[in-house]
C-alpha cells in the first residue's frame, strides 16, 4: 500500500469531522459580508447592495476578526494530545506528525469551504440586483482569505504546541493581540510621530509600515488593499495615496502569509515531536 | 425533625450550601489564575486602557476633548465589548463540558454537593477571574488617567465599570449554558463561537435590515418602530451599549458627538432606561444559570 493512502483516508475523515468549524466560519463570514453590504447600501444612494468591493470595504473589521479568531482556535484545538491522536499515530503508514498535518489541512479546508459558501452567497446578493464584481478585487479577496485562514490555523497550532495546558486561551489571546490591541497600540505609536494630521496627509513613516507588515493580520489585509482601493479604510487611503516603499505590494504580503503558514505548521509539528519524546 | 420544619437546621443547611458554593468557586478561581495565559489575558486589559490613554494624549486637544475617563471610555468601549465575549468563551466553554469529558464532573458530583451549587460555584469562580482582570486592568489605567486629567469623572467611570461587569456576567452565564449543552470541549467551543457570531454579527445585520426596511429617516435622526427597539432586549451587546449610554449624561453626549443613534430604546424614556436595561441584563444571567442548572441536573455522569 502506498504511504500516501492512509494519510489521504485520514485527511478525508478529519475534513468530515471538521465540518462544524466550516459551518461557524460560513455563518460569521456571511453575516459580516451582509452587514457590510447593508451598511454600504445605507451609506449612499446606490441601489441594492451595490458593488462587491464596497461590500467588502464596509465589512473589513468583522472579516478580519473572523479570519484571525476562528482559524486560530481551530488550529489550536487540532493539536490536542488525546487518546485518538495516539491511536491513529500507531496505525501503519501514519505518525504523530502526519496525523497532526492531516488535522490542520482538514480544518483549513473546512474553514476555507465555509468562507467560499459565504462568499458565493454574498456575490450572488451583489450580482442579482446588477451590482459590480471586478475580477482583480475578487481574486485579491479570495487569495487574502485563503492565505489568512491557513496562516491563522498554522499559528494557532504553533501556539497550542507551545502552551498545551491552555490552547484555546493562547489562540484567543493571540487573535486579540494581533487585532484590536495591535490597532490601539500602533495608532497610538503613529500618532506620537506624524500626528493625526500627518497620517491623514499620507505621511506614514517607513518603520511603521515595516512594523505593520510583521503582523499576519495586517499582511492579510495588505493582499487586499494593495490591489483594490475600495477595500481601504480611511487612514489606509491616505497612507497608500502617495509613493510607498517597495515592500508595500500584494506579492510581499502574500509571501509573508505563506511564510507564516510554513513556520506555523513546521514549528507546531516540531514542538509536538519534542514534547512526545520528552514524555516517553 | 427535618430541616424543612426546623429553622435552625434549615439555616445550618444553608450555611453548608454557601460554603460548598464558595469552595467550588475558589477551586475554579485558583485553577484559572494559575495559568500564565489567563494572566496574559488580564494584562491585555491593562495595555488596552493605557494604550487608549496614550493614543488620546497624542491627539490635538480639539479632537480628544478632555483627556479623562469619558474620552478614554469612548475610545475603548467598542474594543471592550469585543474582548469580553472572546475571553468569556475561552474561560467558560470548557467549564462543564471539559470536566464531563475528562470525567472529573462525575467525581465532583459524587460528593455530597447539589448540582445547582456546582453551577453557581463555577459561575462565581469564573466571574471572579474575569472581573478581577477587568478591575485590575481598568484600575491601573484609571490611576494613570486620573493623574493627567484636570477633573477625572470618577462617577462616570464607576458606572461604566458596573455596566461592563454586568455584561461580563451575562456572557459568562450564557457560555456556561452552552458548555452544559455540549458533552465535549470542542462542540462547546463551537456553540459558543456560534453564539458570539450570532450576537456580534448576525443580530446586528438583522436589526440593520429591519431598521432600513421599517425605520423612517427624519431631520432628528431615525424613527424606529417600538417593536424593533424591543428586539434589543434579545441582544446582550446591544443591552450593554444601551446601559453605558443610559448610565451617564456624559456618555449620552459622547454618543451624540460620535454620530451614533443615541439610545436604542427611546420608547422606555431616559428616566427608566438604566434600570430597565440593568434588569434585562440581570435576567440574562439568572435565566442562563437556571437553564444550566436544569441541564446539569439531567446529565448522566
Amino acid at each position: 500500500m502506498s504511504p500516501a493512502r492512509p494519510f489521504l483516508a485520514l485527511a478525508r475523515r478529519e475534513t468530515a469531522e471538521a465540518a462544524p468549524w466550516g459551518a461557524v466560519a460560513a455563518l460569521a463570514y456571511l453575516a459580516s459580508l451582509v452587514a457590510g453590504g447593508l451598511a454600504g447600501a445605507g451609506a449612499d444612494s446606490a441601489p441594492g447592495l451595490g458593488s462587491f468591493p464596497r461590500m467588502v470595504g464596509w465589512s473589513r473589521s468583522p472579516l478580519a476578526l473572523t479570519t484571525s479568531l476562528v482559524p486560530a482556535l481551530a488550529g489550536a484545538l487540532a493539536m490536542r494530545d488525546d487518546a485518538r491522536l495516539a491511536l491513529l499515530a500507531a496505525q501503519p503508514g501514519l505518525t504523530r506528525a502526519r496525523v497532526l498535518l492531516a488535522r490542520l489541512i482538514a480544518r483549513g479546508l473546512a474553514l476555507a469551504l465555509g468562507f467560499a459558501v459565504a462568499t458565493a452567497l454574498a456575490v450572488a446578493a451583489v450580482l442579482v440586483p446588477g451590482g459590480a464584481l471586478p475580477l482583480p478585487a475578487l481574486v485579491a479577496y479570495l487569495a487574502a482569505h485563503a492565505l489568512g485562514i491557513l496562516a491563522f490555523v498554522a499559528l494557532g497550532a504553533l501556539l497550542a504546541a507551545s502552551a498545551p495546558q491552555a490552547p484555546a486561551a493562547a489562540a484567543g489571546a493571540f487573535a486579540i493581540l494581533v487585532g484590536p490591541l495591535w490597532d490601539t497600540i500602533t495608532f497610538a505609536a503613529a500618532f506620537q510621530g506624524p500626528g493625526l494630521e500627518g497620517l491623514r496627509g499620507g505621511a506614514v513613516p517607513t518603520w511603521l509600515l515595516g512594523m505593520q507588515a510583521a503582523n499576519p493580520l495586517v499582511a492579510y489585509a495588505g493582499v487586499m488593499i494593495t490591489v483594490e482601493p475600495q477595500f481601504r479604510l480611511a487612514l489606509e487611503v491616505a497612507a497608500l495615496s502617495g509613493p510607498v516603499p517597495w515592500f508595500v505590494a500584494w506579492w510581499v504580503f502574500a509571501g509573508l502569509l505563506a511564510a507564516w503558514i510554513l513556520a506555523g505548521v513546521g514549528g507546531a509539528i516540531l514542538q509536538d515531536a519534542r514534547r512526545a519524546r520528552r514524555d516517553e | 425533625m427535618s430541616a424543612k420544619n426546623d429553622p435552625r437546621a434549615a439555616k445550618e443547611e444553608r450555611q453548608v450550601s454557601d460554603r460548598l458554593v464558595l469552595a467550588i468557586a475558589k477551586k475554579e478561581f485558583m485553577e484559572y489564575t494559575r495559568r500564565p495565559w489567563i494572566l496574559l489575558l488580564s494584562a491585555l486589559f491593562v495595555v488596552l486602557v493605557l494604550g487608549a490613554g496614550w493614543f488620546l494624549s497624542s491627539l490635538p486637544a480639539a479632537e480628544a476633548g478632555n483627556i479623562g475617563f469619558v474620552a478614554t471610555i469612548g475610545t475603548i468601549r467598542g474594543v471592550v465589548g469585543l474582548l469580553i465575549p472572546i475571553i468569556a468563551i475561552i474561560l467558560a466553554h470548557s467549564a462543564i463540558a471539559g470536566e464531563q469529558e475528562s470525567g472529573s464532573l462525575g467525581l465532583l458530583l459524587s460528593h455530597p454537593v447539589r448540582r445547582g451549587e456546582v453551577v453557581l460555584g463555577k459561575f462565581i469562580g469564573l466571574f471572579g477571574v474575569l472581573a478581577g482582570s477587568i478591575l485590575l486592568g481598568f484600575g491601573a489605567g484609571a490611576i494613570t488617567i486620573a493623574m493627567r486629567a484636570d477633573n477625572p469623572e470618577w462617577g462616570d467611570f464607576g458606572r461604566f465599570l458596573v455596566a461592563t461587569l454586568l455584561y461580563t456576567a451575562a456572557y459568562l452565564a450564557l457560555f456556561l449554558l452552552f458548555s452544559a449543552i455540549a458533552n465535549r470541549r470542542t462542540p462547546a467551543l463551537l456553540y459558543a463561537l456560534g453564539v458570539w457570531a450570532f450576537f456580534g454579527l448576525v443580530f446586528e445585520t438583522i436589526m440593520l435590515a429591519l431598521i432600513l426596511k421599517f425605520g423612517t429617516i427624519t431631520d432628528a435622526g431615525v424613527d424606529i418602530p417600538t417593536w424593533i427597539q424591543a428586539l434589543n432586549f434579545f441582544s446582550i451587546p446591544n443591552l450593554y451599549d444601551e446601559l453605558v449610554v443610559a448610565s451617564s449624561t456624559a456618555f449620552r453626549e459622547m454618543a451624540d458627538r460620535q454620530g451614533g443613534f443615541g439610545s436604542m430604546l427611546p420608547f422606555i424614556g431616559e428616566r427608566w432606561a438604566a434600570a430597565t436595561v440593568t434588569i434585562a441584563l440581570s435576567a440574562w444571567v439568572v435565566l442562563s444559570l437556571a437553564l444550566t442548572n436544569l441541564l446539569v441536573g439531567r446529565k448522566d455522569v
